[in-house]
């Protein structure tokens, strides 16, 4: 089941005097059970685009294959097929807990599957199996979710689109706003759910998580795709220019490999790992 | 002289939930500090307490060497400019203009000089765009900068900034963090308190004070606090790139001891192979 954009363009407030063309002529193919990141400067088109996934948004011109369902600007849009296309694929929005208005954690999950017409033993069912996968117990069922801690909302929101057993998952900045604790949280579940098969599409701007997490990168600027790559070939670019910070532990290692060293960006997060590359190769030019 | 001095403070927001317990500092005029700790931990209620918004359940808060009190916290809150963490919740004007200037018109200003200085913050935090919009429509980040800008044009003694960019990406994190360091270049009084998740902000701190569990955990220079980095992960709390580097290669026998930041360290090993 993948999604293939082609030369999708989408223009907000066509003919106004607010015109403004957010995405450009895109080709794109994202394969099914792929772990992706999009990212690039704000403004850059990296919500529009994730909202053509889900039937929230339609191309101005262009199309978007998700699976069968071919999304353009001409098909009038049928509520069922849109529905269908809605539980196969789950966004997140920015700042999904700011949606969280039921009175309790079970039934503001509950909610997502309910209005797929499930009935209400199954949607309680799959809304006890979303809390458990990210990591919520039964102590947190009947709590209110506006007493939880942000991370806490913001897992009992990916939870309300996991209920709906989707296969693709999209989330738009799903750690921004978060303590490194809860980002931890939710990265950590991102990639238990990439295992477990499910096809993660992941908005950011931290290149931490594009070195560390993922497995392929889509990189937009100014509404236009620049670049669909691998993570680790995605720093060849210049992504400074793309108002992107580069971590500081690649910088480090890719410096010292210009001098001589053999070291492994993957090792990033591996520090003692790195370090006793380092003492090798020191070892090895002073013998 | 201190500008602002904790003494064994204890705080709660409920009978008996005491959130801070038994907190000391002292902050030296010109210091820039740098809070970390996890959410929940004590950093907001410490700010709120420094600003005279709360006060302790016990303890004594001293700002500039003057006891806080009730009857004074009016005066000696004027030393202090705050940036909170919400910025929804400090918008009160009708527009972007109106809230920037709203500091000022408390502090007799004349107007000429107002309008002057509310063109000057909007300009430097890139929200001159903006001067006649209406707060509630824009972006969160925008916001910050607004906000941002709003406490900056009162040019205060104290600069209090809790999770003042965490919505903004990286690019307008660091300009954001660049102005304040360079406002702190130009007047070397100005002292600022940085409360932060951005441990590499952290790292240009003159000193760090780390909170859990409503406690001073840790307080010291950077390379102090981060020489101890099995003491903070133990509370899950991350040490800098550099810090990490340093403290590994030094427990595999690489004397790197007298090197104090990223760039020596890399040219330093850079050299050895030469
Ligand atoms: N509802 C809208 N109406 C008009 N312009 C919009 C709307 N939403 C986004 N835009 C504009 O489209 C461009 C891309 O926005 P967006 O997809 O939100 O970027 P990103 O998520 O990368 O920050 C920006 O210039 C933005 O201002
Ligand atoms: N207005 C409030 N009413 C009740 N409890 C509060 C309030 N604000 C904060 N708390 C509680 O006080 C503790 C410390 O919070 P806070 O100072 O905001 O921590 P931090 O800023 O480090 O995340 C937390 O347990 C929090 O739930
Ligand atoms: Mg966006
Ligand atoms: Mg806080």
């Amino acid at each position: 089941m993948s999604i293939k954009c082609l030369d999708l363009t989408h223009t907000y407030q066509i003919k106004s005097p607010l015109e403004q063309e957010a995405l450009k002529n895109i080709n794109l193919t994202l394969e099914d059970g792929k772990y992706i990141a999009i990212v690039g400067h704000t403004g850059s088109g990296k919500s529009t685009l994730v909202e053509h996934f889900n039937g929230l948004l339609f191309p101005t011109s262009g199309e978007v294959h998700i699976d069968d369902y071919i999304s353009n600007n001409k098909k009038r849009k049928n509520k069922k097929e849109l529905l269908k296309l809605r539980e196969k694929v789950g966004l997140v929005f920015q700042f999904p807990e700011y949606q969280l208005f039921e009175e309790t954690v079970l039934k503001d999950v509950m909610f997502g599957p309910k209005n797929f017409k499930v009935d209400i033993e199954t949607a309680k069912n799959r809304a006890i199996e979303a809390l458990r996968q990210v990591g919520l117990d039964d102590s947190y069922f009947e709590r209110s979710p506006f007493e939880l801690s942000g991370g806490e909302k913001r897992r009992v929101a990916i939870a309300g689109i996991l209920a709906m057993e989707p296969k693709i998952l999209v989330l738009d900045e799903p750690t921004a706003g978060l303590d490194p604790l809860g980002a931890k949280e939710i990265l950590n579940l991102l990639k238990r759910l990439h295992e477990s098969g499910k096809t993660i599409i992941l908005v950011t701007h931290d290149m931490d998580i594009v070195l560390n997490e993922v497995e392929d990168v889509v990189l937009l600027k100014d509404g236009q795709l620049i670049r669909h790559a691998d993570h680790i070939k995605i720093f060849e670019e210049n992504l400074e220019d793309l108002s992107l910070e580069v971590p500081v532990s690649y910088k480090f290692i890719t410096s010292l490999n210009e001098h001589g060293y053999h070291l492994d960006v993957k090792d990033s997060k591996d520090v003692l790992k790195l370090a006793k590359s380092i003492k090798e190769e020191i070892d090895s030019w002073r013998r | 002289m201190n500008v602002l001095r904790f003494e064994h403070v204890f705080a709660f927001y409920e009978e008996g939930k005491d959130v801070l317990r038994d907190v000391s500092f002292h902050v030296d005029e010109g210091e820039f500090i740098a809070i970390i700790g996890h959410n929940g931990s004590g950093k907001s209620t410490l700010a709120k307490l420094s600003a005279g918004l709360l006060s302790p359940s016990n303890g004594k808060i001293f700002i500039y060497d003057e006891l806080l009190t009730p009857k004074n916290v009016q005066l000696l809150r004027k030393h202090i400019g705050i940036v909170f963490q919400n910025p929804d919740n400090q918008f009160i004007g009708s527009s972007v203009e109106d809230d920037i200037a709203f500091g000022l018109e408390n502090q007799n200003i004349p107007r000429e000089e107002m309008v002057k200085r509310v063109k000057e913050f909007a300009t430097l935090t890139g929200m001159d765009d903006f001067l006649d919009k209406e707060p509630e429509h824009l972006s969160g980040g925008q916001k910050q900068r607004v906000a941002i800008a709003g406490v900056l044009a009162m040019n205060p003694d104290i600069l209090i900034l809790d999770e003042a960019t965490a919505m903004l990406d990286p690019k307008g994190r660091k300009e954001m963090m660049d102005i304040v360091l360079h406002m702190h270049e130009l007047n070397p009084k100005l002292t600022i308190i940085l409360i932060t998740h951005e441990i590499e902000e952290t790292l240009k701190a003159d000193r760090i004070i780390a909170l859990n569990d409503g406690k001073v955990f840790l307080e010291g220079k950077p390379k102090e606090i981060y020489a101890k980095e099995d003491t903070l992960r133990a509370i899950e709390l991350d040490v800098p790139f550099f810090y990490k580097m340093k403290n590994a290669l030094t427990s595999i026998g690489v004397d790197v001891s007298d090197i104090e930041d990223l760039k020596t360290l890399e040219e330093y090993l850079c050299q050895l192979n030469a």
